[in-house]
């Protein structure tokens, strides 16, 4: 047999090969890597459509980006405000000793309803127009509030949202003049008792603590809009991000 | 006396009252103000115990932490995973990158964060502005003579631009008289009042703009009446920049 003809059937077999590689789609391929990669398509077009959701809302939203380290408050797919995020640590709930592991999943859904907790509270001057005479050098007009003034933020505040999970937001310095400054020993008490109570509520949902600079706090607790909605985005999401 | 009266009579007697027992121990029955600070102490350490031992422990959160989710893992689909789910996959990936590509304001968009003061001019992902602004007061105003009460707020939401004015012209609502102290005018003409808006303004709706001031210095502070103002070459930027039509985001 000739070199040529002893290397003709390698060459057909070369070509099935090729042709079959090319076209073959529909037996099913026991690779992990296949699997590996279909899950993670999985996960990114539950993401996407989870931000496309968001974003076709009429609420605002913030994206917990993990992958950047940041939270986006956005709306109608519009980037409204960011805060840069330190650090990012869950909370498992432990009640009387007795640890509870989180429900598998917990972050993969939008969660709704944010309300602040200590709640935000704008001081208003009540001014009656019979009072007002600006002749007179004793009437005392209101003179117009900073936002540090108008809005004390405390260190420490929480966003609760409606299916149970808090997110915590901690000032790590004392950089932003509004931050309250209230003992220690005496926010330190009741925040103790409410973790208490919120680790005993049966909803299976860890805490996130996101530790940010004063400013980002500050910033985050006078701009964030009652009624926010949440989602958590993991690692390797593309866009991942509203920027 | 027998026996059986002595038993059961401590529970029938007056707090405070020293009873002996049929085996002959004395037994005190606390008054019922002791009583009451007993369930104290019992209610104190059971809160204690209760939030000493319950709450949450932190630990830097890790990809362990967030698991695949309601999406099926990999070694779940592992064995039934074939070329043309991955595709599928890919295919409905790129399907949502292109509705993705398309939210959001497309143009130029003015965010406006009125408890912090500040407004920012950005088109899609670039800033192109963040500056100090004044917002509403809050402050409330009452009319006691007409009844009347005006809560001086910027509302939040969604707008659009309606009008771009140059050299506007505020003509001044009842409020702005009593407000300094004067009953509102009752010649129409009397209510104009020019320059006080600056250079330019942009009518985003229901008599609210985003225009000029007179007090500069009061930029920052929540001062208006419900609109928003800027210092005058912000506001040029911002006017020129701006178009009928351009979104105003307001929280």
């Amino acid at each position: 047999m000739s070199n040529r003809s002893r290397f003709k059937p390698l060459a057909l077999a070369g070509v099935l090969a090729t042709l079959f590689g090319l076209t073959g789609g529909t037996d099913v391929v026991p690779s992990s890597d296949l699997a590996a990669e279909a899950a993670r398509l999985q996960q990114e077009n539950a993401q996407l459509e989870r931000l496309l959701e968001l974003a076709s809302g009429e609420e605002p939203y913030l994206i917990l980006d993990l992958r950047v380290g940041s939270l986006q408050l956005g709306l109608a797919g519009a980037k409204l405000a960011e805060y840069e995020i330190q650090s990012v640590e869950i909370g498992t709930p432990s009640v009387l000793f007795v640890k509870r592991e989180p429900s598998a999943g917990w972050h993969s859904r939008v969660w709704n309803g944010a309300e602040l907790t200590p709640r935000r509270q704008k001081k208003r001057h009540v001014i009656e127009a019979s009072r007002i005479d600006l002749d007179d050098p004793s009437y005392d007009p209101p003179i117009p509030l900073t936002p540090e003034q108008a809005v004390p933020v405390p260190r420490r505040f929480l966003l609760r949202f409606e299916q149970g999970l808090v997110v915590e937001c901690v000032a790590d310095d004392d950089g932003e003049p509004g931050l309250e400054r209230n003992p220690v020993w005496l926010s330190g008490i009741a925040n103790w008792l409410r973790d208490a109570v919120d680790a005993a509520r049966p909803s299976g949902v860890p805490r996130l603590r996101l530790h940010l600079r004063s400013t980002d706090a500050a910033a985050l607790y006078r701009g964030v809009p009652e009624g926010t909605r949440l989602l958590v985005l993991r690692g390797a999401s593309e866009p991942g991000s509203l920027r | 006396m027998s026996d059986g009266t002595r038993r059961s009579a401590p529970y029938a007697t007056a707090p405070g009252r020293v009873q002996t027992s049929g085996a002959g121990i004395v037994l005190r029955v606390p008054r019922r103000s002791g009583r009451w600070m007993m369930a104290l102490v019992l209610a104190c350490v059971c809160v204690g115990l209760f939030v000493g031992s319950s709450g949450y422990s932190y630990r830097p959160l890790g990809d362990s932490d967030l698991p695949g989710g309601k999406t099926a893992s990999s070694s779940e689909l592992e064995g039934e995973v074939s070329r043309d789910l991955v595709s599928q996959l890919r295919g409905e990936r790129q399907r949502l990158l292109r509705r993705w590509s398309n939210v959001g304001p497309r143009e130029t968009y003015i965010v406006i964060d009125r408890t912090n003061n500040r407004l920012a001019l950005r088109r899609r992902k670039e800033t192109l502005l963040e500056t100090d602004c004044s917002a509403g007061s809050g402050n409330v105003l009452i009319d006691d003579s007409g009844n009347r009460k005006w809560v001086f707020d910027t509302p939040t939401g969604v707008f659009r631009v309606r009008m771009k004015i140059d050299n506007p012209v505020w003509k001044k609502p009842d409020w702005a008289f009593l407000e300094e102290g004067h009953p509102p005018p009752v010649d129409p003409s009397d209510r104009f009042d020019y320059g006080a808006l600056g250079e330019y303004a942009l009518d985003f709706g229901d008599g609210y703009l985003i225009h000029g001031t007179l007090y500069e210095r009061l930029i920052g502070r929540g001062v208006t009446h419900g609109c928003v103002r800027l210092g005058r070459e912000d506001l040029r930027k911002v006017f020129h920049q701006a178009k009928p039509g351009t979104q105003i985001f307001i929280h």
